[in-house]
């Protein structure tokens, strides 16, 4: 592997007081390569969203340390650890909640261009390639658009729209299309790979469906209980499971096959299905 | 689609802002050229004591013979600057307060929110009264007395507000990507809280307007400063309310203060939905359209109801709007026989969601069933007359709805909110019946005290199921019942619907998205597209193969698990229901469409295979026998 972009060394984190505490996090030693794209699977409360907000710097871990490019993001200054942010970005589930409901699409691509110190000309050349890259055209009618006149699909591409200008170095996107219409999930799923081959961006892509990890990450870690389980190429995992928890997830991602086999058969079905 | 060039606010809100906007304009325009408009001054003894009004005293003159009229309209000047400017400098500080604490929060936000507290712990009067006694009876006395009082409500309420918002998505995106806290708080976090500081002006400002004259009634004022308040004092002091003079003396100013509050909440309205778009969603052009049911099929005489679970005719479903009716449900016709799973696919804007909901009777306004006749258990329905389904809706049919498992009343255990289900079948022992139905879902006795939130989603969804078959209907419709569950939980609720289903003899309509769930767990798959069925029939045809180039499309979107790591989706987006193309609504966006797509409307014909299909690709029915074997699928992601 490369030198990593963002290693985690040990880190854990918990909520909570003493006596009700959650430790989202154990000890997980993690890692992601500059351009690499790394699933992140796991059932709901494995710990999966908190090990994003590490990655990203709006955690602070327990224990452990965060290190990107080498360098601990708990040694810096707030002013530093911005500075390194900017080249962050983060693509959020609902896209009825993660996009400015008082700004129209243009504005809200040119937000990091913004924190970037852009000038304005340069900031309307890429809000406008950004906007016809995800196929949001034409450009000048979605440009002036609020979130609220958009369909989820078109609000999430307009967050990877977001994140293509920005040319961030890492992006964390934590499912970001579990609440799309399935239709409309492969055309967010393959944009994302379109930001890894024409930006270089690493990605961490949370999800707990393994086979959109599968078709579209380098490797996937399998997070429980907030350890990581397994660490592997996709489909390495799904073909040989190493442990009883990875394949307990890919039989509940085996969603071609009926569950019964001895259902009543299609023949006994003619009264059924004639209108 | 929407006209989005500009903020749009609706007809009620402008009709308010606007009235809202008049009133405050004639009250300020009245304070200010209060002396072009009045011949006398305020203070001038310009005619005799009590005068009536007339002869030159619009409304007649005061004990001391000044001009009533004059005073009215120079007390607006004291009366609206007082109140706008401590409402202004109230809500500011508050907002200040607010967003410190809740951005910075820790020690901050304790020290702050404590003062906050101790506050408003003051009687409030009393303290404007010690107030204004120490501070003295001058206007800035007074504006800063109501500013000291009034700053603590709003900053409570900001900060809650701060709080949520700081929680919002674009928030966190937006300290992802290192924007400063002051961007922050400028571009995310104030603008959000622009419609709730618009309400809180006007809320303070009213507040204002009315303690200031409650201080000059009680005395506590400069008695000779005129304001609307004073001139009430006046009224009192000398008796007006014992003559007729109270009806020029006393309700001019209450009239006053009341226009100037209404005025102020009218605007306010406006205001807010002006600085929340969402506020006024539903503004967009609607294309006229007006949907006739098949009249034939509406009128089927006595159908066989044995054995069937539900069957409809001819469902319409639209929702009213001024522009005309819009389709959600066009003509659909629907199966299912006891014992049998029914999957009803399609995306968001399908209709499958308000089928589901008219089939219950739950449809709610602007949506208004134009027809359907069918049968639900048994019993017969015309599903445009709500009440004929109302009486077996958790009786002869159980419902899970979308988000059932954040629908439980968080405040009932477990138990109870199943016991409550099983009172409305009116059989005896509830409890018995519940306890029993939480035991077929396989709850463990030892959680049926628990409440909803000490459950885990898998939990939660089990109690919905429980509470909607506590009374053993013949019909269950689950709209959506695993989203929001992960995979492993999916398949268990995915396990216990087949248990259920097979154990009870129960019909079940399962309303999704997700064809591949569909594909694991129902006999039959209807496919929903702009309102109507486009396929439909036995699930092995349908996966092995998808005749409507829809179905097709739905089958590729989802990523394989095994084989070639391939991504197909769907061009496009959900149709539009208010802009469908005369023809074949699913064209646009279909890759095989060709020259009669566009003019010509598929009607659902059956096939050989007993599979109904809306498409003039495969209008001529095709007998195919179908590939049987699991492995063969695998390999057809």
């Amino acid at each position: 592997m490369l030198t990593p972009l963002v290693q985690m060394v040990g880190v854990s984190r918990g909520y909570g007081g003493d006596d009700n505490r959650i430790e989202a996090v154990r000890q997980v030693d993690f890692a992601v390569a500059p351009g690499e794209i790394v699933g992140v699977v796991g059932l709901s409360g494995a710990g999966k969203s908190t090990l994003g907000r590490l990655v990203l710097g709006l955690e602070r871990p327990d224990a452990g340390a965060v290190l990107f490019d080498g360098t601990d993001l708990a040694t810096l200054r707030p002013r530093e650890l911005r500075t390194i942010k900017r080249r962050f970005q983060l693509i959020l589930q609902d896209p009825f909640t993660s996009l400015h409901p008082g700004l129209r699409v243009a504005a809200l691509i040119a937000e990091p261009l913004i924190v970037q110190r852009m000038t304005r000309a340069e900031r309307n050349t890429a809000v406008h390639a950004g906007l016809e890259r995800v196929g949001l055209t034409p450009v000048a009618d979605y440009a002036a658009r609020f979130p609220h006149e958009l369909s989820g699909g078109q609000r999430q591409r307009v967050a990877v729209a977001r994140a293509l200008v920005a040319r961030p170095r890492l992006v964390v996107a934590d499912e970001p299309t579990s609440m799309l219409d399935a239709s409309l999930r492969s055309a967010i799923l393959e944009l994302l790979g379109v930001l890894r081959t024409e930006v270089g961006t690493a990605i961490v892509f949370i999800t707990h469906d393994l086979a959109s990890a599968r078709c579209l990450c380098d490797r996937v870690v399998v997070v429980s209980d907030g350890r990581l389980v397994a660490d592997g190429a996709p489909d390495d995992l799904v073909g040989t499971p190493p442990n009883q928890l990875v394949a307990d997830l890919v039989a509940a991602s085996e969603h071609r096959i009926p569950i019964t086999q001895d259902r009543i058969p299609i023949t006994q079905n003619k009264e059924i299905t004639s209108p | 689609m929407f006209a989005a060039n500009r903020r749009q606010i609706s007809p009620t809100a402008r009709v308010l802002g606007f009235v809202g906007a008049a009133l405050i304009a004639f009250t300020i325009a009245a304070a200010v050229f209060a002396p072009s408009f009045t011949p006398y001054g305020p203070r001038a003894r310009s005619g005799l004591p009590y005068r009536r009004p007339g002869g030159g005293h619009l409304l007649g003159t005061n004990d001391i013979g000044q001009d009533l009229f004059s005073q009215l309209l120079h007390g607006a000047r004291v009366s609206l600057t007082v109140a706008a400017v401590s409402a202004v400098i109230a809500v500011i500080v508050g907002l200040v307060v607010a967003v410190v604490a809740g951005y910075q929060r820790g020690r901050t936000e304790a020290v702050l929110m404590g003062i906050v507290d101790i506050t408003l712990a003051f009687p409030f009067l009393v303290l404007v009264v010690v107030l204004s006694t120490f501070l003295g009876r001058s206007v800035a006395a007074m504006i800063l007395v109501l500013s000291a009082v009034l700053w603590a409500r709003p900053a409570r309420v900001f900060r809650s507000q701060v709080l949520k918002v700081i929680e919002y998505g674009h928030v966190t995106t937006a300290q992802a990507m290192g924007e400063s806290p002051l961007r922050i708080v400028g571009v995310h976090v104030l603008p959000r809280l622009v419609p709730i500081v618009v309400s809180q002006v006007v809320r303070v400002a009213n507040i204002a307007v009315l303690i200031e004259a409650a201080l000059a009634f009680l005395g506590l004022g400069d008695v000779g400063r005129i304001s609307w308040g004073s001139m009430l004092y006046f009224a009192n002091t000398h008796n007006a309310v014992l003559t007729d003079a109270w009806r020029w003396w006393i309700v001019p100013p209450g009239l006053a203060l009341t226009v100037t509050i209404v005025g102020l909440a009218f605007l306010g309205y406006a205001i807010e939905e002006w600085a929340d778009p969402r506020l006024a969603i539903g503004s967009g052009p609607v294309i006229r359209r007006t949907v006739v049911p098949n009249p034939g099929a509406a009128a089927t005489p006595a159908m066989r109801t044995e054995g069937v679970a539900l069957m409809v005719d001819d469902l319409h479903v639209v929702y009213r709007s001024p522009h005309g009716d819009v389709p959600a449900v066009s003509g659909v016709n629907l199966r299912v026989a006891d014992g049998r799973i029914v999957g009803l696919v399609g995306e968001s804007g399908s209709g499958k969601s308000t089928l589901a909901l008219s089939l219950l009777g739950l449809h709610r306004p602007p949506a208004r069933v134009l027809s359907g006749h069918g049968a639900i258990a048994g019993h017969e329905v015309t599903l445009a007359r709500r009440a004929t389904v109302e009486s077996l809706r958790g009786r002869a049919v159980g419902f899970v709805p979308q988000n059932a498992m954040s629908s439980l009343n968080p405040a009932y255990r477990v138990l109870r909110q199943v016991t409550e289900a099983a009172e409305v079948g009116a059989m005896a022992d509830a409890p018995g019946r519940a306890a029993e139905m939480l035991e077929r879902v396989q709850i463990p006795a030892a959680r049926w005290s628990a409440f909803p939130h000490e459950l885990s989603g898998g939990m939660r969804q089990r109690v919905a199921i429980a509470a909607a078959l506590v009374n053993r209907p013949g019909l269950l419709v689950a709209d959506e019942p695993t989203s929001g569950l992960d995979v492993t939980t999916q398949l268990a609720i995915l396990e216990l619907l087949i248990d259920l289903n097979r154990g009870l003899g129960l019909g079940v309509l399962l309303i999704t998205h997700d064809l591949p769930m569909l594909v694991r767990v129902a006999d039959d798959i209807a496919v929903m597209y702009a309102g109507r069925i486009v396929e439909h029939g036995p699930t092995r045809l349908i996966v092995e193969d998808p005749s409507h180039p829809y179905t097709r499309g739905l089958l590729e979107s989802f990523p394989p698990l095994r084989g070639p790591r391939v991504l197909h989706g769907i061009p496009g987006n959900p149709p539009d229901l208010r802009l469908l193309p005369a023809g074949c609504a699913f064209a646009p966006r279909c890759a095989s469409a060709h020259d009669r797509c566009a003019p010509e409307r598929p009607e659902l014909t059956v096939r050989a295979d007993h599979r109904s299909v809306a498409c003039v690709l495969s209008s001529s029915p095709v007998s195919s026998s179908p590939v049987s074997s699991d492995a063969a699928m695998d390999e057809s992601c």
